[in-house]
C-alpha cells in the first residue's frame, strides 16, 4: 500500500474585495486550487502527503487579510496508487 | 388464534429458502424479482409465521481481519474492521485513540482518525481529537459474519458513471 | 476519461459548494470540474430517523441517490451524522421493496385467507371503497379508523386528519406517536397548557448540568449527544448524571451513575423537590409570580380493558385527569415523606448520588437541562413523571432561560411536526386544539369550510384501543400508514394479530418494505420513502424542516399523501354524511370527498408552475396543483396568531429550518420569556400564556406501583427498548447491509449471574415467557447493555424476535401511552 493522498475542499467566507488577496495566498500554497467563487464565498480545493500539510493551508488561508473564516467541508485520505486509477477500471464495491 | 394454512406455510417457506439463498452471499446478483416473492412473509423472519417464533441464527462473530474495507461514498465513516469487545471508550479513557491518534498511527499501523476530526463544532481546528468526535462508536461499527436477509441495489456513483459511459 | 483522484476532487468541490449555496457554474467548465460532476446535485433534507432532525445533504444522480453526509450549515448537527443518517443513502434501495398494491385473493377475488396477489391500484381503491362503504353502511362512522405515523410528513397527517375527521366523520385516527409522546403532551398540557418544550437544543451549550432521566442518549439521540460530551469535556465544572434502570452506554460520559428500581424515578422526583423545599432554595418570587398549585387526582388505574382486576380496583379509572387546587403549603407537606432516607430504601440508590443529582437542581448557580424520552413516557405513570420533573424546574424558576430546560425528547422525525402539531390524535385538531371542546370544532369547520356538526365531538379510539377494538369487532376498515404496529404494539398474541385477523376485519397496510404488518393485512399499498416526494418534519426543537422530491419511487409506489387524496375521489358527501349535516350545506350535496376537502378553493389555491424547475412533485402533478404548499397553507392558519405561526411556505424551502413561533420573519428560542417570545406580553417577565392566568402549574402526584412487578413464576424484569444502530423496527435500517451486519439480530441482555443460575452461557437460546407469550432469543451476558439482577432487556428492531407478545398492554390512563418498559417475564434454556 502506498502513501496516502489527502483531499480537501474548504468553504472560505471572505469580503468580496479579499478575492484577489486569496487567490494569491492560494498561489503560494503547494496542492491548493481556488475551485470557485461567487460573492463573499469561495470554494478552495486542498491536496497534501499529510493532515498537517492541510492544516497548515487553512492556517495560511486564515490569515489573509479579509478572510472572514475557512470551514472544513470535505476531507479524504487513500493510497495513492488507487487514486490515480483510471475512474472505468471496476471500481465498483 | 389465526395459523396460516398448510399451502400458505409451505409457499411461504419454499419462498424464505430462496430468499435465504440469495441471502447467504451478499455480492451474488441474483435474478430480478419475481413476484412469488410477496408471497413470503418479512424476510426479516427467515419463513416464521407471525403466531410461532424462529430459533435465533447463531450469533454472528465480529470480522478481525483488520483490512481496510471499501467505502460506499467518500464521506462514509469506515467501518472498524477489527474487534473491540472490553475496549474502553468512556469519560476516563479512549482506547480507540490509542491507536489511531496522531501519535499512535505510525507506532500501531493504524489510519489516523481523519482532520474532520480535529474541527469543533464552530470549523476552529484543534490540537487534539474535538470532544463532539469522542464517542467513536456512534459513527463507526464493526461488521459480523452474519448473513444478509435482504439485499440492498444502492449503487454508488461510479458505477453510475460507468453505466453511463458504457451507454 | 478521469481518475479516482479527479472524481474525488469533482464530488469535494460540489459538496463544499453545496454547504455554502454557490451554484455550480452548468456552463462555464472550470479546468478541474469535470462535466458529470456538475449533474451530481445537492439538495437538503431532515433526517428520516429521530426526533434530533439533522440536517443532511442528498446526492442525486441519474436519479439516485449516491451519497449523503451531514449538513455543516445546519444548526442541529453542523455537518455530523450518526451511524443511521451516514447510511441514508440506502435505505430506500433494499431489494424487497413494495412496487405494486398486494391483495389477499382466492379464486380471483378478496378473500382474507387468500395468497398476496398483485393487483393495480385501481383495483386495490376498488376494493377497498367497497370495504370501507358496507362498514359505514352497516356500522357508522365510529368503526372505520386510521393508525398514521410520527413519520407522516405534515401534510401527510394534514390530509389524514381532514379525511377522517372531516371526511369519514370518524375521530378513529390516532398515530403511532401515541406509544412515545403522547404522556409528554399530557405532561405540557397539564403544566403549561400549550405542547411542546420552552427550550432549544441551544440549552445545551449553556448548562452546567445535564440530568438523564431514563433516557439512553449515547445511542437514542447520538447528534445530541455530541453535543454534550463536547460540553462536558470541553469544560470541567459541567456535570452529567445519568439515571436508568439498567447500565448503558450514556453511563460513559456520568459523573453521577444511578441504577434505580422501575418505577421508582416517581419517588426520586419528589425527593428532590422535597430537598429543594427543605434547604430553602425555592425561587419563591418565581413561584409565586407565575406558578399555582394542583393535587392530582391518584389510584387512576393502568388502562386495562375494564374487567381486568386492576381496574376494577381502581377508584378513579374514569376520571384520571383530574385535580384540585391547593397552596405551596399543602405541597410542601405531600412531598414531605419523600426523605433520602425512604428514597434510598425504595429506589436502592446510593445516597451520595441522590444528594448530587439534587443540589444540580437545588444550587442556584447551577443551569440544568433535564432530558427524558422513553423512560418516562412509556410508563404507567408517564404524565406524572412529566409534571414532576416540571416541578424541579418551575420550584427554581430554572426555565426558559438559557441552560435552565426541562427537555423533551421526541423519539419520531416529525411526532411533533405532524402528529402533535396537526393533531392526528383521536381527541386533537390541529393547534393543540380538542374534539371535545364545542370552540375549537367550530374554528375548524370555519377553515375548512364545512358545516356546523361535520366534527364528532366524542374523542375516538387511540392506539390501545384501535387494537382491542379490532379484537372485540368493533372496528372494521382500518388503514395503516407509515409504521409497524403488528411489531410495535404490546400484547400481540392476544390482541393485535387477532385483532388484524379477525374475519370482519379489512385491514390496509400502506408500506415501503414487507414489515410483519403488512404480512398481517389484507391489502397492502406501495409507499414512497422520504426524498421520493416533497416533505417537511418538525423536530423536537420545534423546528420545521422542509425538502423536495429529488428522485422518484420505485415501480407503481406512491406517497402516503397521494393515496389519501385519491382514495378521497372515491367517496361523495351523499354517501358517508347524514341528512341533517347535508340539509346545513346543501351546495355540497354530491360532491367528492377530494373536492370538498382537497379541491376546495384553499388547498388547491396554488399552482404547479410554483414549483422550482428541475424538481419532480408526483402528487401536483397528480392533481393538477401544487398540493403540499395548498395543504400547508390551509393548515397554518389554525396556529399563525396563536403561538404556534409558522413562516410561509417558500421560507422554508430556502432556509434550513425554523423553529416556531415565527413571528414578523424571527423564529424563538425560548419561550414564555419576555425578551424572547414575542407572545409575553411586556412587562411580565414569565408569561405561561397556555394558562389564561399565565401560570404554570405544580402538580402534587404520589408514588405508585407498576401494573406488574416480579413474582415466584416470573422472576424477572423485562424491559425493552432500542440499539443505536436500528431504528424502532428496523425495517429500514435492517435492510442496509453495514448496518445489518454490524448488528444483526436482537439478543437478550442479562446479567451473567442470573444466567448461570439458569443454566445458561452467552450465545445460547433462551425461551422468555410472560404471561403472554413467549419468544426465543440468544443470550447476551457481555456489551453495551448491562442489566442489574433480576432484569433483562430485549431490543425491538428484530422480527424474528417479538418481544412485544410478552408486553402487557398496560397504560398510562391520562395519556393512554404503553408501559413498554416493565413486565415480568421468566427465563430457560430453550
Amino acid at each position: 500500500m502506498s502513501a496516502l493522498l489527502h483531499i480537501a475542499s474548504v468553504v472560505v467566507h471572505h469580503r468580496p474585495d479579499a478575492v484577489a488577496a486569496l487567490r494569491g495566498a492560494v498561489a503560494g500554497c503547494p496542492g491548493a486550487e481556488l475551485a470557485l467563487s461567487e460573492g463573499g464565498r469561495s470554494v478552495v480545493l486542498l491536496e497534501g502527503a499529510a493532515e498537517s500539510a492541510l492544516l497548515d493551508a487553512m492556517d495560511r488561508l486564515r490569515d489573509v487579510a479579509g478572510v472572514i473564516g475557512v470551514s472544513l467541508v470535505h476531507h479524504h485520505a487513500e493510497p495513492e496508487d488507487q487514486l490515480l486509477m483510471e475512474v472505468d477500471d471496476g471500481h465498483a464495491p | 388464534m389465526w395459523t396460516l394454512t398448510i399451502r400458505t406455510a409451505l409457499v411461504a417457506a419454499l419462498a424464505a429458502l430462496a430468499w435465504y439463498a440469495l441471502a447467504q452471499d451478499p455480492e451474488a446478483s441474483g435474478p430480478a424479482a419475481a413476484p412469488t416473492e410477496y408471497r413470503s412473509i418479512d424476510a426479516m423472519r427467515r419463513g416464521a409465521p407471525l403466531d410461532t417464533e424462529p430459533r435465533p441464527p447463531p450469533m454472528a462473530r465480529v470480522l478481525d481481519s483488520d483490512l481496510r474495507r471499501e467505502r460506499g461514498w467518500p464521506e462514509q465513516p469506515p467501518t472498524i474492521p477489527h474487534a473491540i469487545d472490553g475496549y474502553q471508550l468512556d469519560i476516563n479513557s479512549n482506547r480507540c485513540m490509542v491507536c489511531h491518534s496522531r501519535a499512535g498511527a505510525e507506532r500501531f499501523q493504524a489510519p489516523m482518525v481523519s482532520v474532520t476530526h480535529f474541527m469543533d463544532r464552530d470549523n476552529q481546528v484543534m490540537a487534539q481529537l474535538a470532544p463532539r468526535r469522542y464517542f467513536c462508536t456512534q459513527c463507526h461499527v464493526v461488521q459480523t459474519d452474519a448473513p444478509l436477509l435482504v439485499d440492498n441495489d444502492f449503487v454508488d456513483v461510479d458505477e453510475v458513471l460507468n453505466r453511463q459511459r458504457r451507454e | 476519461m478521469a481518475t479516482r483522484r479527479e472524481f474525488i476532487r469533482n464530488s469535494a468541490v460540489a459538496s463544499a459548494a453545496a454547504a455554502a449555496g454557490i451554484t455550480l457554474p452548468a456552463a462555464a467548465q472550470n479546468v478541474i470540474l469535470e462535466r458529470s460532476a456538475t449533474e451530481m446535485r445537492w439538495d437538503k433534507a431532515p433526517c428520516r430517523f429521530c426526533g434530533t432532525g439533522c440536517g443532511i445533504n442528498v446526492a442525486v444522480k441519474d436519479g439516485r441517490v449516491v451519497a449523503t453526509h451531514g449538513d455543516v450549515h445546519n444548526e442541529v448537527n453542523r455537518g455530523l451524522n450518526c451511524i443511521k443518517g451516514y447510511f441514508l443513502s440506502k435505505i430506500m434501495y433494499g431489494r424487497d421493496r413494495l412496487r405494486r398494491p398486494l391483495l389477499r385473493k382466492r379464486d380471483g377475488v378478496y378473500d382474507k385467507n387468500g395468497e398476496f396477489v398483485e393487483v393495480s391500484w385501481e383495483e386495490a381503491f376498488d376494493v377497498m371503497a367497497a370495504q370501507f362503504k358496507r362498514v359505514l353502511r352497516e356500522k357508522g362512522p365510529g368503526a372505520v379508523g386510521m393508525f398514521g405515523s410520527g413519520q407522516w410528513t405534515i401534510w401527510e397527517g394534514y390530509a389524514a386528519n381532514k379525511l377522517y375527521k372531516a371526511g369519514f366523520r370518524s375521530n378513529n385516527i390516532d398515530p403511532n406517536a401515541r406509544h412515545c409522546m403522547a404522556s409528554a403532551v399530557m405532561g405540557f398540557m397539564r403544566s403549561f397548557g400549550m405542547d411542546e418544550p420552552m427550550g432549544v437544543y441551544d440549552d445545551i451549550e449553556h448548562a452546567d448540568a445535564f440530568v438523564l432521566w431514563g433516557a439512553n442518549m449515547a445511542e437514542m439521540h447520538p447528534i445530541l449527544w455530541t453535543r454534550i460530551a463536547d460540553r462536558r469535556l470541553s469544560h470541567p465544572h459541567v456535570k452529567v448524571s445519568v439515571m436508568s434502570t439498567f447500565h448503558h452506554r450514556s453511563f460513559d460520559l456520568a459523573d453521577i451513575p444511578i441504577i434505580f428500581k422501575p418505577q421508582t424515578d416517581l419517588v426520586i422526583l419528589n425527593y428532590i423537590a422535597n430537598h429543594i423545599i427543605r434547604t430553602g432554595r425555592v425561587n419563591r418570587d418565581f413561584v409565586d409570580r407565575h406558578t399555582r398549585f394542583m393535587r392530582g387526582t391518584t389510584d387512576i388505574g393502568y388502562g386495562l380493558r375494564p374487567e381486568h382486576p386492576l381496574q376494577q380496583a381502581a377508584a378513579n379509572a374514569g376520571n384520571a385527569n383530574s385535580g384540585e387546587a391547593i397552596d405551596f403549603e399543602a405541597f410542601a407537606a405531600f412531598v414531605r415523606p419523600y426523605t433520602l432516607e425512604r428514597t434510598v430504601e425504595m429506589t436502592g440508590v446510593d445516597r451520595g448520588w441522590l444528594e448530587q443529582t439534587a443540589e444540580l437542581y437545588a444550587d442556584p448557580d447551577t443551569k440544568v437541562m433535564s432530558f427524558w424520552t422513553m423512560g418516562f413516557n412509556q410508563h404507567t405513570r408517564g404524565v406524572w413523571a412529566n409534571n414532576m420533573v416540571y416541578n424541579l424546574h418551575l420550584l427554581t424558576g430554572k426555565i426558559s432561560t438559557p441552560g435552565n430546560s426541562p427537555f423533551s425528547l421526541t423519539g419520531q422525525p416529525s411526532a411533533c411536526g405532524t402528529a402533535r402539531e396537526v393533531g392526528t390524535f383521536s381527541h386533537r385538531l390541529p393547534a393543540d386544539m380538542v374534539v371535545t371542546n364545542p370552540e375549537h370544532r367550530k374554528k375548524a369547520e370555519e377553515i375548512w369550510k364545512l358545516p356546523e356538526g361535520t366534527i364528532q365531538p366524542q374523542p375516538g379510539f387511540h392506539a390501545v384501543d384501535q387494537n382491542r377494538a379490532l379484537k372485540d369487532g368493533t372496528l372494521n376498515a382500518y388503514w395503516v400508514q407509515v409504521n409497524n404496529n403488528m411489531q410495535a404494539a404490546a400484547n400481540l398474541n392476544h390482541e393485535g394479530l387477532p385483532g388484524y385477523r379477525n374475519p370482519d376485519n379489512f385491514v390496509v397496510v400502506s408500506e415501503a418494505y414487507p414489515t410483519v404488518t403488512a404480512q398481517a393485512a389484507d391489502l397492502v399499498l406501495p409507499a414512497a420513502m422520504w426524498v421520493e416526494k416533497e416533505g417537511a418534519y418538525g423536530n423536537a426543537e420545534r423546528r420545521t424542516q422542509f425538502w423536495r422530491q429529488l428522485v422518484d419511487a420505485p415501480g407503481e409506489a406512491r406517497s402516503d399523501l397521494w393515496q389519501i387524496m385519491e382514495f378521497s375521489k372515491r367517496f361523495t358527501t351523499d354517501e358517508v354524511w347524514p341528512a341533517d349535516l347535508l340539509e346545513r350545506a346543501p351546495e355540497l350535496r354530491g360532491k367528492t370527498l377530494f373536492e370538498v376537502l382537497f379541491a376546495n378553493g384553499q388547498a388547491d389555491a396554488y399552482a404547479t408552475d410554483e414549483i422550482p424547475a428541475g424538481y419532480r412533485n408526483h402528487e401536483s402533478e397528480a392533481f393538477g396543483f401544487y398540493v403540499q404548499k395548498g395543504l400547508f397553507e390551509e393548515y397554518a392558519r389554525f396556529g399563525r396568531g396563536k403561538g404556534k405561526d409558522f413562516a410561509d411556505f417558500d421560507t422554508y424551502h430556502r432556509v434550513r429550518g425554523l423553529r416556531w413561533p415565527v413571528v414578523d420573519g424571527k423564529e424563538t428560542l425560548w419561550r414564555y420569556v419576555e425578551g424572547s417570545d414575542p407572545y409575553v406580553e411586556p412587562g411580565r417577565g414569565f408569561q405561561f400564556y397556555g394558562h389564561d392566568d399565565g401560570r404554570a402549574v405544580i402538580w402534587a402526584l404520589p408514588y405508585e406501583p407498576p401494573h406488574e412487578s416480579p413474582d415466584e413464576e416470573y422472576d424477572l424484569w423485562l424491559t425493552t427498548g432500542r440499539v443505536l444502530e436500528h431504528w424502532h423496527s428496523g425495517s429500514m435500517t435492517m435492510r442496509v447491509p453495514e448496518i445489518y451486519r454490524s448488528f444483526p439480530a436482537a439478543p437478550v441482555y442479562m446479567h451473567p449471574d442470573d444466567a448461570a443460575e439458569r443454566g445458561l452461557r452467552r450465545g445460547q437460546v433462551a425461551k422468555l415467557a410472560s404471561p403472554r407469550g413467549e419468544i426465543e432469543a440468544r443470550v447476551e451476558t457481555r456489551g453495551r447493555n448491562r442489566p442489574p439482577r433480576g432484569m433483562v432487556f430485549v431490543p425491538w428492531f428484530d422480527a424474528g424476535v417479538l418481544v412485544n407478545k410478552l408486553l402487557l398492554d398496560a397504560n398510562d390512563p391520562i395519556s393512554r401511552q404503553t408501559d413498554f418498559k416493565k413486565c415480568k417475564c421468566k427465563i430457560e434454556r430453550a
